[in-house]
């Protein structure tokens, strides 16, 4: 089954109101003439006389009109990060694959629920920007957008996301092993603004668990990082990059924004599932 | 199959044995990964290096392994065919040599030690190998020529070299009387044919007893040739009988002729003839004084010219400037010598020894008088024979040295395994960091 049958009928509702005006599924700040009761409201002089509710006010003497909530369209962006430290395995790119997959997996639920996706890659050569689109072929642009690249150098996600208009959905889908801490920041700021933040932690599992034979590791964004691993040095990568795991997690989710790590060896479609049940049902918190 | 030179198959296992130690002993630093969290590794020195050896480390030191030891059986020069073994001798004998004492001469040919083969190479103006001693005993009774070292040299080096592919040294004897006129200018050249020393036995040739000295001249007393003759003669300078004429020869002198004795023939200088003072080479003697040199007809030619080939005259002095002062011609049993130069009435030119040595020579047997005892070649000519020369020239027999096909095809092996090896040599890890630097 592919990718897009094993997700089709999820949705993925926001986290926060949506801001937009269009008619969508996401719960709108707005609150109009929708048919659902949203709640009761005193009469105050200026509003709709057509919405006071008769039968209430002939069984309290007072008059009250029926409130309702809007639905609106929530524009999502997917800033993708194409830096050379998501072409690893080197012989294999499996970082990238799933990234890409964990791209277009939630661009096809956010389609599916009529919304339209952008797409902001961070590569040296210029970053490919797609706005946020709905219509068909949607989806396929996406797909050979991101196809078509081969991830190399070190390019900063942080400017990506002050482009970004306040009260849309981000997903960010990054290893985050460059200006992890700027990025963040940014992201703040547009969870500030009312937008919703979904970081997504892409990781090997080579990473996770490196294999027994001693190697001398070289950053592919920092030649002069050359370090020696074997089984001495082994435990202590692990210890270092699990704290560093854990920090960086409870940092974005502090600053408001879902943080989900996924495996390259995990489905994809199940990677989808949990990055949109961690927006469901958590309560959001303001940045601070 | 052998090998011309093993030495290099030595050399190439010692160098083998050198890389083997340094792939096993060499400390090896762990391959280069790319490794995106490399950050996270503390940053510390190894602990410890890779000192597992991958199966890729065993395939390069054995494509090294075998390019060394390709190369050197390459410069080994294998050939195929057995090893010779065993030793060999070359018995060369100048016929000459036979013409003294037989017994004498057995007894040395006995005296030279045989080995596992040996061959015989009789020589005069030709050669002739033979395989036994009693074939070659045979061969030396026929009536010797004047013999010639250059050829039997060239027989013999020959007989050495088909030898030497089956035996594993070759020694090499000459048996000669070893006279001056055995030596040529090819002599030294067919020497260093052969690289290794020549074993040299001279034998003695006796003179074969006193010839009778008669000098039959005119009895002119104011004469100076002829008084430089008798005084030459009383010297005992002179061998041999001879007649001498001052004027034109007649039919009594050519009857002397035709018995088998020497006419001299020595014009006297026409009167007021100019006179210079030149020198005349005849035998191992020049005289230098005072001349009246003219030319002398002989039939077509002048007596200055030398011989044409077919003419049985032979020049038997010379000017110091090259031109023949006098010429002999073999006539029935005898010889008939005319000579181109007078010498000035005045003056005691014809005392001196010089002139008296260069008239015996004139006066004397036909041929010259070394027929009469053998002139022993000088010592620096014989020691040039018996050691080995500094270079060797050429090779009369070049089957050793064809070209090594076999060679050949082992060092272009060789040649492409080294190839391989530079491709083979070439690591992923390396890859991998080149690409990171790269980015």
């Amino acid at each position: 089954m592919s990718l897009f049958d094993s997700l089709r009928g999820l949705s993925w509702p926001s986290r926060r109101r949506a801001m937009g005006s269009l008619p969508g599924t996401h719960r709108s700040r707005l609150r109009g003439t929708a048919p659902e009761l949203s709640e009761y409201r005193l009469y105050r002089q200026g509003d709709d006389p057509r919405q006071l509710d008769w039968k209430l006010l002939a069984r309290s003497d007072r008059a009250y009109i029926r409130l309702a909530e809007d639905r609106s369209l929530l524009a999502t962006w997917f800033v993708v990060d194409a830096s050379a430290s998501m072409a690893f395995p080197a012989e294999s790119h499996d970082k990238w694959l799933q990234a890409t997959k964990l791209t277009l997996g939630l661009a096809s639920v956010a389609l599916a629920a009529g919304d339209p996706v952008g797409l902001l890659v961070a590569h040296p050569s210029p970053p490919p920007r797609t706005p946020p689109r709905s219509r068909r072929g949607t989806l396929a642009e996406m797909s050979a957008t991101l196809g078509s690249i081969v991830p190399t150098g070190s390019v900063a996600l942080a400017p990506l996301l002050a482009d970004a208009r306040p009260g849309v959905r981000i997903v960010v889908v990054s290893d985050f092993l460059g200006d992890e801490e700027p990025t963040r920041k940014a992201a703040s700021a547009l969870l500030a603004a009312r937008s919703d933040v979904h970081a997504v932690h892409v990781v090997a599992y080579e990473e996770l668990d490196p294999s027994g034979q001693a190697i001398r590791a070289v950053d592919p964004e920092d030649a002069s990082i050359l370090r020696p691993l074997d089984d001495v040095m082994r435990a202590r990568y692990v210890a270092n990059f699990s704290e560093w795991r854990e920090r960086t997690a409870a940092a974005w989710r502090h600053a408001g924004a879902t943080w989900t790590s996924v495996g390259t060896d995990e489905d994809p479609a199940f990677a989808v599932r949990r990055v949109i049940g961690s927006s469901s049902g958590e309560a959001v918190v303001h940045a601070r | 199959m052998s090998f011309l030179a093993p030495g290099w198959i030595a050399l190439a296992a010692a160098a083998s044995l050198v890389v083997v130690a340094i792939h096993l002993i060499a400390w090896r630093l762990p391959r280069t990964v790319v490794f995106p969290t490399a950050r996270f590794v503390p940053d510390e020195p190894a602990r410890r290096a890779a000192r597992t050896v991958r199966l890729a480390d065993l395939g390069l030191l054995a494509l090294r392994v075998a390019i060394l030891m390709a190369g050197g059986i390459a410069m080994a020069r294998p050939v195929f065919g057995s090893t010779p073994t065993g030793q060999a001798t070359v018995i060369a004998i100048d016929k000459t040599a036979a013409a003294g004492d037989t017994a004498a001469l057995l007894g040395v040919l006995r005296s030279i030690p045989r080995r596992d083969r040996t061959s015989f190479v009789v020589f005069d103006t030709t050669a002739i190998v033979e395989r036994d001693d009693a074939a070659a005993m045979r061969s030396l009774s026929a009536r010797p020529a004047l013999a010639s070292l250059s050829v039997g040299l060239l027989e013999t080096i020959r007989e050495a070299r088909r030898l030497e592919h089956d035996y594993e040294r070759v020694h090499v004897v000459l048996v000669s009387p070893l006279t001056r006129e055995s030596f040529d200018e090819a002599t030294v050249r067919m020497r260093a044919l052969w690289p290794d020393s020549i074993r040299l036995i001279r034998v003695a040739v006796p003179s074969p007893g006193p010839i009778p000295v008669s000098i039959d001249m005119p009895s002119g007393a104011d004469d100076p040739v002829l008084a430089g003759i008798r005084l030459a003669r009383s010297n005992g300078l002179v061998a041999g009988t001879a007649r001498v004429v001052r004027d034109a020869a007649d039919a009594i002198d050519s009857a002397w002729v035709d018995s088998g004795r020497v006419l001299v023939v020595w014009p006297r200088a026409a009167a007021g003839a100019a006179e210079r003072i030149d020198g005349v080479h005849a035998g191992d003697y020049t005289a230098i004084g005072h001349f009246i040199g003219f030319g002398v007809r002989l039939q077509t030619r002048s007596l200055e010219s030398d011989p044409e080939p077919g003419d049985s005259g032979r020049v038997v002095a010379r000017w110091v400037n090259g031109a023949a002062a006098a010429r002999e011609v073999v006539r029935g049993g005898g010889c008939i010598r005319t000579i181109g130069f007078d010498v000035p009435d005045v003056g005691d030119f014809v005392l001196t020894p010089s002139f008296q040595h260069v008239a015996a020579e004139l006066v004397g047997p036909c041929g010259g008088s070394r027929l009469f005892g053998p002139d022993v070649a000088p010592d620096s000519l014989i020691a040039a024979l018996a050691a080995p020369p500094n270079a060797v020239v050429a090779k009369v027999t070049d089957d050793a040295h064809a070209p090594n096909r076999l060679a050949a095809v082992i060092l272009v092996t060789a040649i492409l395994l080294a190839m391989m090896e530079m491709i083979v040599r070439r690591q992923p890890g390396d890859r991998s960091l080149s690409e990171a630097r790269a980015r």
